[in-house]
């Protein structure tokens, strides 16, 4: 399948009640791109993830994700099966989920749903999928047992089992030690490499951030402006 | 005679059946009370069924159906109240618990109702039941089994987490909504069975013990329901061999489940300290 944007979003505006987060924003990511994306607390990075996959409705503008228009419920569901996202791990576990099933559930909606259970096909992917992160020997153990970091491979692990096109990363790296931090961004980087998923993460850490982004983009004052750009063309 | 005799006896059978399956089936939604951190709403709830049973004494009708009525219609406002005024589910309970509790009480001294008319809402017994409450509480007990095979995995997707359920496409807020009603219900019901004070054996009892104790949703759910079930018929077991009121049997029983359930985490957490061997994980549920 062609890809030429990501994500492209022309003239967004958008917000929560009456309150505006985004004004006539313009956003263009091609595929393959791996993008940082920083700005202050509480300016809209999240927001901007919500519109991305469609759960959040413009109130003026267009958006589009790997080609699709993000208009219709369909639309918006073609996109979804190929976008994994890593949520905040703002949540203090407390359901008892196996690395196994943790990795499985990244493939509902895409493959299987309420009556549709898991296929072989699924159940393959997931293996294939823990043996490639390392993971197949805490295929069994409690996720909320299991280190920070690895926990977060988890988390990446249940993103790519979707196949996706577009990974989106949310501060993945906020609840870990310095040194688990330094793990995350070359997975996702060789990944990138790799398979050609386009990569957007938000974080704090600038920095350590822009070491592996080809492009980095700043969210402020309702607007999203590129702050550095590596790849070619920006 | 043995003192087992009874169970021979139409009313004493309906009691067991209810309470044992009430234990097996609507403990499933303690877990969602534990997950989603629901403890509030049961108090919420409770309290407007109180306010129900207070509309039902000055209207002239069966308290019990109003306190019953009122629960269920509240379990269907908590979910688009809290949505809707950003409140978590937590602060608008307390919203509904002290609003409802002040209505009630302007209605008891307007209406002039003595209190304890309305506040007999709150002590149920299981002796009391009647066939029609038996099958309505087989009903709902089969409703909340099937709806959690039928969704596990989107309720195992929304337990987990909320936002990543949402993002992949679950619809969050109609399984968020149809467990809250669901518990309103079961809540009701359990009240019926062994009173509001001792509600929680039936509901949160059994889920205390099996979350810690288990590794996914799966087992935390069959753990659940078997914890439910033994419980309730040790409960009911001692009530008939000690002649003991048979709620609070039951409720000394789950009460006694918890304690064992906490001595058995202690132990395996104990073995795990000594026995791990992968630097990074261990496996089970120790908290950490």
């Amino acid at each position: 399948m062609t890809c030429g944007k990501a994500v492209e979003i022309r003239g967004l505006s958008v917000g929560y009640d009456k309150r505006p987060i985004f004004h006539a924003a313009d956003l263009s990511m091609g595929c393959g791109e791996f993008v940082g994306l920083v700005g202050p607390n509480g300016v809209g990075k999240t927001t901007l993830f919500k519109v991305i996959l469609g759960l959040l409705r413009p109130w003026a503008g267009s958006v589009e994700v790997l080609g699709v228009p993000m208009k219709t419920p369909r639309q918006i569901n073609q996109a979804r099966r190929q976008i994994g996202y890593l949520p905040q791990q703002n949540q203090a576990g407390k359901l008892p989920i196996t690395v196994y099933d943790s990795v499985l559930i990244g493939r509902w909606g895409s493959s299987f749903s309420a009556f549709r259970r898991p296929s072989a096909a699924d159940k393959a992917a997931v293996n294939d999928v823990l043996q490639r992160f390392g993971l197949s020997p805490y295929r069994h153990y409690d996720w909320r047992a299991l280190s920070g970091g690895l926990q977060q491979r988890v988390a990446l692990a249940r993103a790519i089992v979707r196949q996706p096109r577009l990974i989106l990363m949310d501060e993945p790296t906020t609840y870990l030690d310095r040194e688990t931090q330094k793990e995350i961004y070359p997975i996702a980087s060789e990944l990138n490499r790799s398979s050609g998923i386009t990569f957007v993460i938000i974080s704090h850490d600038q920095g350590t951030l822009e070491r592996y982004a080809s492009r980095m983009m700043m969210v402020t004052g309702s607007k999203i402006e590129e702050i550095s750009c590596r790849s070619s063309p920006c | 005679m043995s003192q087992f005799s009874v169970l021979t006896l139409p009313f004493m059978q309906r009691a067991v059946v209810a309470l044992v399956f009430s234990s097996m089936t609507l403990s499933l939604l303690g877990i969602v009370v534990l997950v989603f951190n629901l403890a509030a709403v049961r108090f919420a709830l409770m309290h407007m069924g109180l306010l129900g049973a207070t509309v039902g004494l000055a209207t002239g009708t069966d308290p019990t159906m109003a306190g019953l009525a009122a629960i269920t219609g509240g379990a269907f406002l908590l979910g688009p109240v809290s949505d809707r005024t950003r409140l978590d589910t937590g602060a608008a309970s307390a919203f509904f618990m002290t609003g409802s509790l002040a209505i009630a009480f302007i209605l008891l001294y307007k209406a002039n109702i003595p209190a304890m008319d309305a506040f007999s809402v709150f002590t149920g017994s299981v002796l009391m039941l009647t066939p029609t409450d038996m099958w309505t509480l087989l009903l709902l007990g089969t409703c909340v089994v099937l709806a959690m095979v039928i969704w596990y995995w989107e309720i195992n997707l929304v337990l987990y987490n909320r936002d990543l359920a949402a993002a992949l496409g679950v619809n969050t807020r109609l399984i968020y909504y149809v467990l809250l009603v669901f518990l309103g219900l079961a809540i009701g019901i359990a009240m019926k069975l062994v009173g509001a004070l001792m509600v929680d054996a039936i509901v949160l009892l059994p889920a205390m013990v099996a979350l810690p104790l288990s590794r996914s949703l799966r087992q935390a759910l069959l753990l659940t329901s078997l914890i439910g079930g033994a419980s309730s018929m040790v409960g009911i077991a001692a009530s008939l061999t000690w002649d003991w009121p048979i709620s609070a049997s039951v409720t000394i029983a789950g009460v006694l489940a918890v304690f064992v359930g906490q001595m058995v985490q202690y132990v395996i957490r104990r073995l795990r300290m000594q026995q791990e061997d992968l630097p990074h994980a261990s496996k089970g549920s120790a908290k950490r």
